[in-house]
């Protein structure tokens, strides 16, 4: 069978405003198995958030060939393509992303009402994601009356909605300390374990080192990727104790 | 080795291509879905709207202040143009008005109609000597208070001719007006104006009744029928004695204060004019080129007051557009501070999986929620106005469906003009670029 999720070729991607042409992207070649937990890493302005974003569908490559579960991304309408982000792509921004003034239930409800398998039943399985994130006592809350570490889970929570197969995440940990990190972390290992692939970018090497694998980029190409030989359980690191309460 | 390779690959491409269309149909949504869409895109548009109530409010009070001031400085032009057509139509025929003229007290001019010139003979020598008059009203008025029983109301007593009605185009509508013999005698009989005659005897009848004007005792013979005006002349509100009873018993005068007399044709008028003014200069004998007198042409006088009224029209109708300017300026403000964060959210939606259109559905639906809202508030807000209005001026508002839908219409065009245009822009970017708007 076919163990390939992400499958990517020759990618590349180029800015130009006026006269300005940026290579953000050159010749990138990447495939990411079912079930893995990667991390991208590599200096500021290397290409990875670009990457993420063309792998995450909310940006087009100016080359080269992306498939996703089998799927050329190219070939896909805009409404596909709405429909690929909604049910087959969880994305986690680094500033959450949520929308203002709303609350934390309906956040994590709102990628519901855009799938059409999704409609029925959302309530109860944004009300679960909550709870999966430890925030269950927290879905009246709006985005501004809770901390970086809880938004950011919201915002995880509203990835896991419509149940990916593929979590990708573009620093999460950036905005937040260690200890909640550490956390983050955890939940990511989690998803991982039920069998869901993520693909993080980190800055952290702490972070990176709780997958399974880390990709470098530097200057819009891969310069390495390597399993990590013994991934950091975060679990471990918390003492269990919050843990129990996410799995 | 190198075989087996070849026939995996082969596999694999296979494999993809059946999963590749297997998947790709997995994207398509029912076709009930269309619908379905539409009423989620309700559902985000009034969550969107409780979730930023001071925007909708803001906005919603944009498009009602617009609203509700086109409406009622339209209806004040309108209703004003009516009042001043239907007075035109009221006027007496072919009436000249001679008045007293200015008394000049030293370098101050008093005004016209205070000097004390017209004498009842001059009324009487226009009606004798001048060919094309053909009927004429000397008239004095004052305020002074009427009582019946234990109403009591104050409104201006007029002393009038027996003329009077045909010159003022007045009809009695019971009873009967006065005699030349009642105003010879100074008979203390009254004739009420319909306004007058309802506001004191409600709906009683007041024939033979007495009421009490200025302390003195007058038998009601007569009330005129409902003429419709506006202002303090209104005819409707008034009672009507004989001129000489007012002269002599109730105010005193050996003058009166008005002449009004009916031209035997339009067409005579400038005729009827000339004479009067010679006679009068001639009975005053005049020296030098100014006239103790004055007089006018009500038609001339009411023709330059509609074409006054058409001025005001103009100016309010302005004012008006400035509103909608202001309220539509208002709404544009909110809007494009809103912008960089609507575009965001945008982004957001589209990133977790929003199409186009779901994006376009929810704003449409918001725009037109909030302008039609709006509209409905504006155009209630404006009959209220409207009538506020009318009822503390005394102004008559008319209100045209025009007008409403002129009003409606702007708070639609404004309202999805500026709250739809940036979303459309914004639903046409990819996600990436709407998240990173700013
Ligand atoms: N919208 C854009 N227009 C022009 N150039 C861009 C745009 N977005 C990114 N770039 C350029 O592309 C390059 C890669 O940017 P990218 O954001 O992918 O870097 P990054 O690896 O995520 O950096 P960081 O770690 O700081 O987030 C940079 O040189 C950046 O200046
Ligand atoms: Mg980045």
């Amino acid at each position: 069978m076919n163990n390939e999720l992400i499958r990517v070729r020759g990618l590349g991607k180029t800015y130009s405003s006026g006269t300005n042409r940026v290579v953000a992207l050159q010749d990138v070649d990447l495939t990411v198995n079912h079930g893995d937990l990667v991390a991208i890493m590599g200096p500021s302005g290397s290409g990875k958030s670009t990457f993420m974003n063309v792998i995450g569908c909310l940006d087009t490559p100016s080359e080269g060939s992306y498939q996703l579960d089998g799927l050329e991304v190219s070939d896909l309408t805009d409404d596909e393509l709405a429909m690929l982000r909604c049910t087959r792509i969880g994305f986690v921004f680094q500033n959450f992303n949520l929308i203002p003034r709303t609350s934390a239930l309906a956040n994590i409800e709102m990628p519901r009402f855009y799938n059409f398998r999704g409609l029925k039943g959302r309530l109860q399985a944004a009300r679960r994601r909550l709870e999966e994130v430890g925030l269950g006592d927290r879905s009246h809350h709006t985005p501004s009356e809770m901390s970086g570490g809880q938004q950011q889970r919201v915002a995880i929570a509203r990835a896991l909605v419509n149940d990916p197969a593929l979590i990708l995440a573009d620093e999460p940990t950036g905005a937040l300390d260690s200890r909640t990190s550490e956390e983050i972390m955890a939940i990511f290992q989690q998803l991982n374990r039920d069998g869901r692939t993520v693909v993080l970018v980190t800055h952290e090497p702490d972070v990176a080192e709780h997958c399974r694998r880390i990709v470098r980029f530097k200057d819009g190409h891969i310069v390495s990727d390597e399993p990590v030989k013994q991934p950091i359980d975060a679990r471990e690191v918390l003492g269990g104790a919050r843990v129990a309460q996410i799995a | 080795m190198s075989a087996t390779t070849s026939t995996a690959r082969t596999d694999n491409a296979l494999k993809t291509t059946t999963q590749d269309s297997a998947n790709r149909s997995a994207l398509q949504p029912p076709a009930v879905w269309d619908l379905v869409a539409i009423g989620v895109s309700v559902m985000m548009a009034m969550r969107g709207v409780n979730a930023n109530k001071l925007r909708a409010f803001l906005t919603t009070l944009g498009i009602v202040i617009g609203v509700g001031a086109v409406i009622v400085a339209i209806g004040i032009g309108e209703g004003s143009k009516q009042a001043v057509a239907a007075s035109l139509k009221n006027l007496g025929t072919n009436t000249l008005t001679v008045m007293p003229g200015q008394q000049k007290n030293g370098a101050i001019s008093m005004g016209f109609g205070t000097k004390s010139t017209l004498k009842l003979t001059d009324a009487e020598a226009i009606l004798k000597r001048c060919k094309d008059v053909l009927n004429v009203s000397p008239q004095v008025s004052q305020g002074a208070q009427v009582k019946a029983g234990d109403k009591n109301d104050n409104v201006t007593v007029n002393g009038v001719g027996v003329n009077y009605p045909t010159i003022e185009n007045h009809i009695v509508e019971h009873g009967r007006f006065f005699t030349e013999d009642e105003n010879r005698k100074r008979r203390r009989v009254a004739v009420l104006g319909a306004t007058t005659a309802s506001d004191i005897f409600g709906g009683a009848d007041p024939i033979n009744r007495t009421i009490r004007v200025a302390g003195q005792s007058f038998q009601v013979i007569g009330v005129l029928k409902k003429k419709g005006g506006v202002g303090p002349r209104n005819p409707d509100t008034g009672v009507y004695v004989p001129l000489m009873t007012a002269m002599k018993r109730l105010f005193g005068l050996e003058y009166v204060q008005t002449i009004t007399c009916q031209a035997r044709t339009s067409a005579v008028m400038d005729d009827a004019q000339n004479e009067i003014t010679a006679l009068l200069r001639q009975r005053h004998r005049l020296l030098t080129s100014t006239n103790d007198f004055i007089l006018f042409n009500q038609a001339d006088l009411m023709e330059a007051q509609s074409q006054q009224q058409g001025t005001f029209t103009t100016l309010i109708t302005c004012l008006a557009i400035v509103s909608l300017g202001v309220g539509g300026i208002g709404i544009m403000n909110i809007m494009l501070v809103s912008v960089t964060e609507r575009t965001r959210e945008i982004g957001v939606r589209k990133a977790i999986g929003a199409r186009r259109r779901d994006v376009l559905a929810q704003f449409v639906v918001e725009a037109l929620f909030l302008s039609s809202l709006g509209g409905i508030l504006g155009v209630a807000g404006g009959y209220a106005g409207a009538a506020i209005v009318a009822k503390t001026n005394g102004w008559s508002v008319s209100i045209a469906p025009g007008t409403v839908i002129l009003a409606f219409g702007f708070s639609a065009v404004v309202g999805v003009f500026f709250g739809f245009y940036p979303a459309f822009k914004a639903s046409r970017l990819r996600p990436i670029e709407a998240l990173r708007y700013e």
